[in-house]
This record gives structure tokens, C-alpha cells and sequence, in this order.
């Protein structure tokens, strides 16, 4: 299989092992520019995708391109880097450092020799993240949501073709997650960016394709609209749960929202959204065989 | 700087804007005073783009004004400020390095290791402390402590260098262009560096070469903990290097003496685990951004 030619990522027969259990499990991929989000629960592999993606993780099997260039190869893993913005999901900086330190710091590891255009070039992405005004304060003394915009600022320094991010919304507030969704949708126009995140919320707003994860397994891979259409049909406002329901919970309008195939008594059938979509999606995957994929053809008629 | 006039290498960087904060105020106090500096500033203004001479020359406002020269504009000059405020000073460490040659970036990188700072550098202090302490006790001449406790704080120290609080950090750095073979190495070569109080303190106490002895070893411990790292994290070969190192020089000092654990035999140890360290590591670059976790 060969991949298009507009194709920056490419992952074929990825496989990664931790002892016994499979992060990846034969994973293939290709990714374009734009914004792609991971969706998944914990343990599906979102993690270790995004690490090998970054270049911190080299799979036990597989091949693997980053914009163009084979990332088993030192001086294309170089080349890769130098072009490449990652923030992970486990976050440390050096002790007694402020954010304009750190990302300075960063900057020198990412080749800004020169002081002057660096200093620029931090400050650039520091205000970008909205912490221009909070710079020279200690990271220690920052909230956890400033902590992961030190870490997104510096993964922006640069503005790399390549942008893996791995939940880079938690412990935001909704205001901040606001501008930041606009950060990245305007970083995204000359980029790629691969996201991973729990909001459903984000990945409806932000990204142009999706991939859920399960067990290191692809289980869709599509747009947010095919997989919105997964739950068309299925989503009902009833007076009470489902007990035959995928999911159930009760809305602030006293009304209780079941996702699932049965048509509950007196239920009125609603709009799905994202989440509605996943949830049955995830119910799907626990059914289907390890491996399967559940393409957005196949959503359809599932 | 000559007892009389700024020398022009510090007057550039003064121009620059890269002159430290000690250099640019005594630039700045004996240029206010002398028409040879300042005639030489002009110059050096003459060659250098606008934006940074006029950052860092205040005081030939009025004459650029006079001479007909556009004024500075106000980014510029709060820039300079935002320079100022922002901008951390260089440390008292990194200073030193630079001063010793290595480049700014590189003397960064390795400060930014917690190892030279205040819980590493209290750690060196309390092993010294206890060293001697150790030493005193005994009040015999006999080096027993000195000779546990050294070899293993080089190696301690390491292990901190490159703990769960930079491993976290290391995830971050590693997607970096720059090495991070060159990375640990240069974090783990400073570490090394600032144990030498523990060589001059023996050294005082020991004068007949004991203090000296506990290099190899040391070496070879700290090569084999950033070998093993690649596999394990760094906590267990040291946890286990260190165990093993007290029970052996216990073992040895109870039933003949402790230089029983630098006869030829385990110094042939101690060199293998120099010689064979440093080449694991290169070949297991690959794995140094998963030092400080167990797992990769």
C-alpha cells in the first residue's frame, strides 16, 4: 500500500508492546494536513501513538514516514524533529523555572541559536498560549491549565508542520479552551496536527477527521459528521431510563437522553451529537472482533 | 576592561545588548565620562541595526537627535525593557561555564538539570559532611566512611540528575533536534564535576592518595547506572550499585580491610563498567528519553 502523495504521516503495521498486552496492534495510517483527533478510553493506545508519532517511541513492528522521512534513520529523525511541536501528556519542567525560562530553554534545545530572534519567537508562542502576562512567574506557582499552555507553547515554537498534542484542552477553563481551539484551528491551516483528547466537544469543533481507539485497534476512522450519522435514530428524550439503552443519563430538563437501537416508551427520537456517537460506537467496538474496523460506510448500515 | 578605557570587545557586546548586568554598568559609567569611548560607541552604532543600537545606547539620545537620526520607537524600546524584566539572568553556574568556553546554549542545557541545584548541591553537602564526620569519629587515620560514602555520590548525584522530575521533562526534550546522548552526557559530566568537594575535602583528610582511589569506581558506577538506565530508569541500578557497594566494602573492611575492594580484580570490574558503559548508551540513544521511568 502506498501512501498520497499529500500524506505526512504514514504508519503501516505499527505494533507496540508493553510486556504482554498490545498499545498498537498492526495500526495503519495516513494522515494529512488538518486536524486529526484521538478519541478513545483509557489504555486504547491514543498515548503511544502520538509518542511514536513524535518521534520518543520507536515501535517493536511497523514502518513509519514523518514528513517524508523515515524516523528509524538518525539524521531524518533529526531533520523530523526540527519540524515537528509535541506536547505530552505527562508534564515536567525543571525545577524553579517560569515559563519564559522554560520555553527559552526548549528554544535552545530546538536550535534558536541566536538570542534575539529566540527571545521573539518565545514571547510569540507565550502570547499566543495567553501566558504573555504571567511570563517571568515560577511554573510551580502556575494552575494546572497554565502548566499545559507552558507545554503548548513550547511544542509551537517554530511553527512546526508537524503538531502532536496529547490532551492538550485538560484543565482548561471553557473560556481558555475557547481560544485555544481558535489557536489551533489557525496553526492547523499550513500544519498537521494530531490531537489526542477525552472532549468530544473539542474533536466536533476542531477536527476535520477522527480516530477512535480501542485496545490498539482503529475503530472508525472518518469525519465528525460520519460519525455523528452512527447515531442517527438512536438517540431518544424519554420520561424515565432505558434499561435496554447503550447509555442513560438525565438532562437538566428532567428528561432522560437514551442512546441505544430500542425505542423507549413514549420517547421522542433528538439530534445525536458526538458523544451520543461514541457512546454507541464504543458499545459497538465491545461487541465487535478485536481488529475490526468500523469505517463510516460500515457505521451507516451497522 | 584597561584602567583607562572600555576594551572593544566589551564595548560591542555593550552595543549588543549582550553584555552582562556588572560589564553594562561599568560601560555605561565610564562612557557618560569618555570621549574616546563614545567616539568608539558611535562607531559601533554606525555598523550594528538601529533597533539594537538604540536598545542599548540611551545616552547618545541627544546627539543622535542632534545629528538628525530617527528617534527610537516605542517597541523598541519596550522590548528592551521586556529584555530587562523578563529574560532570565544567566546563573551563577551557567556563567562559569561560559566562562570556562562552553557555549551559552550548551551552558543552559546543562544547568537546567535539578542536580545542580539546591537538593543536589545539599545532598553533596551532608555526604562531605558525613564523610568527615565519619573520619573525625574515628580519629584514627582510618578512611572506611570516606571510602563507602564517596564512590556512590557521583552516582546518587546522577540519579537525580535524571529522577522522575526530568523524566517527565526529558519526554519534552527528546522530541528536540538536539542529541540527547550529548544531553545526558554533558548533565551527567557537570554532575561529576560538582563532587569534586568530596576529592578535596579527602584529599585534606587523606593526603596519602586514599581520596583518589574512589574514582574509578565511581566512574564505573556512574557508566553502568546510565547504561542500565536506558532499560530500568536510574533508580534501580543505583538502589542496587549502591547496596551492593556498602555490603561489599562491609564485607571486606570486617574480614581482612576495605581495600580489599580496590585489589586488581574489581578494579578490572570497575574499568569494564567505564569502557562498556558510555557504548550501551550511544547504542541505546533511542531509549535515553524514557530515563526516569521504569518503562518505555
Amino acid at each position: 500500500m502506498t501512501a498520497p502523495s499529500s500524506t505526512t504521516v504514514s504508519l503501516r503495521g505499527v505494533t507496540k508492546r508493553y510486556r504482554s498486552v498490545s498499545a498498537l496492534d498492526g495500526i495503519d495510517l495516513d494522515l494529512a494536513p488538518g486536524i486529526t483527533g484521538l478519541l478513545g478510553p483509557n489504555g486504547a493506545g491514543k498515548t503511544t501513538m502520538l509518542r511514536v508519532i513524535a518521534t520518543v517511541l520507536r515501535p517493536e513492528e511497523g514502518q513509519v514516514r514523518l514528513l517524508g522521512r523515515d524516523p528509524g534513520e538518525p539524521n531524518a529523525r533529526t531533520e523530523i524533529r526540527r519540524r515537528l511541536g509535541y506536547q505530552p501528556q505527562e508534564l515536567g519542567f525543571p525545577r524553579g523555572f517560569s515559563s519564559m525560562a522554560f520555553v527559552n530553554y526548549m528554544a535552545v534545545l530546538k536550535e534558536w541559536a541566536d538570542r534575539r530572534v529566540r527571545t521573539v519567537e518565545v514571547r510569540r508562542v507565550l502570547d499566543l498560549v495567553g501566558l504573555g502576562d504571567v511570563a517571568t512567574q515560577r511554573i510551580s506557582r502556575l494552575s494546572g491549565g497554565q502548566r499545559r499552555r507552558v507545554a503548548l507553547a513550547q511544542a509551537l515554537l517554530g511553527k512546526p508542520e508537524l503538531l502532536v498534542l496529547d490532551e492538550p484542552t485538560t484543565g482548561l477553563d471553557p473560556e481558555q479552551r475557547a481560544s485555544l481551539r481558535g489557536v489551533l484551528a489557525d496553526i492547523a491551516a499550513t500544519s498537521t496536527m494530531v490531537i489526542s483528547t477525552h472532549q468530544t466537544e473539542d474533536v466536533a469543533a476542531l477536527c476535520n477527521r477522527v480516530i477512535v481507539l480501542d485496545a490498539g485497534h482503529v475503530h472508525f476512522d472518518g469525519t465528525v459528521p460520519e460519525l455523528v450519522s452512527f447515531a442517527t435514530g438512536r438517540v431518544w428524550m424519554a420520561a424515565g431510563p432505558d434499561a435496554g439503552a447503550q447509555a442513560s443519563w438525565r438532562t437538566a430538563s428532567g428528561g432522560y437522553r437514551n442512546v441505544g437501537e430500542r425505542v423507549p416508551p413514549g420517547a421522542a427520537l433528538v439530534e445525536p451529537s458526538l458523544e451520543d456517537a461514541y457512546l454507541l460506537l464504543r458499545g459497538a467496538a465491545g461487541l465487535a472482533p478485536a481488529g475490526s474496523t468500523v469505517s463510516a460506510r460500515s457505521a451507516e448500515v451497522a | 576592561m584597561s584602567p583607562r578605557h572600555v576594551r572593544p570587545v566589551d564595548l560591542e557586546a555593550w552595543v549588543l545588548g549582550e553584555a552582562d548586568g556588572l560589564v553594562s554598568l561599568s560601560v555605561e559609567q565610564h562612557v557618560v565620562a569618555c570621549p574616546r569611548c563614545q567616539a568608539a560607541v558611535a562607531d559601533l552604532v554606525g555598523r550594528v541595526p538601529a533597533p539594537t543600537a538604540y536598545a542599548v545606547s540611551p545616552g547618545d539620545g541627544a546627539a543622535d537627535v542632534s545629528q538628525g537620526a530617527a528617534l527610537p520607537d516605542l517597541d523598541t524600546i519596550w522590548d528592551s525593557v521586556r529584555d530587562e524584566i523578563e529574560l532570565p539572568r544567566a546563573s551563577l553556574l551557567e556563567r562559569v561555564l561560559v566562562r570556562l568556553g562552553l557555549p551559552p546554549g550548551e551552558a543552559m542545557v546543562v544547568a537546567a538539570a535539578p542536580a545542580l541545584r539546591g537538593s543536589w548541591l545539599c545532598a553533596v553537602a551532608l555526604a562531605v559532611a558525613f564523610a568527615v564526620g565519619g573520619a573525625m569519629a574515628a580519629r584514627t587515620g582510618n578512611a572506611t566512611v570516606f571510602l563507602t560514602v564517596a564512590p556512590i555520590v557521583p552516582v546518587l548525584g546522577v540519579a537525580t540528575a535524571f529522577g522522575p522530575e526530568v523524566g517527565a521533562a526529558l519526554e519534552q526534550e527528546s522530541a528536540a533536534p538536539y542529541p540527547l546522548v550529548r544531553l545526558v552526557l554533558l548533565r551527567t559530566g557537570a554532575v561529576l564535576l560538582t563532587a569534586l568537594p568530596v576529592v578535596l575535602v579527602g584529599q585534606l583528610l587523606f593526603p596519602e592518595a586514599a581520596a583518589w582511589v574512589w574514582l574509578l569506581p565511581a566512574l564505573g558506577f556512574t557508566a553502568a547506572v546510565l547504561a542500565l538506565s536506558t532499560w530500568f530508569g536510574p533508580w534501580w541500578p543505583t538502589t542496587t550499585i549502591t547496596a551492593l557497594w556498602v555490603v561489599g566494602t562491609a564485607a571486606a573492611n570486617r574480614l581482612d580491610t576495605i581495600w580489599a575492594v580496590f585489589d586488581p580484580r574489581c578494579v578490572v570490574l570497575y574499568l569494564v563498567m567505564l569502557l562498556v558503559g558510555p557504548p550501551v548508551l550511544v547504542l541505546r540513544a533511542r531509549r535515553l528519553g524514557t530515563i526516569g521511568r521504569i518503562a518505555s
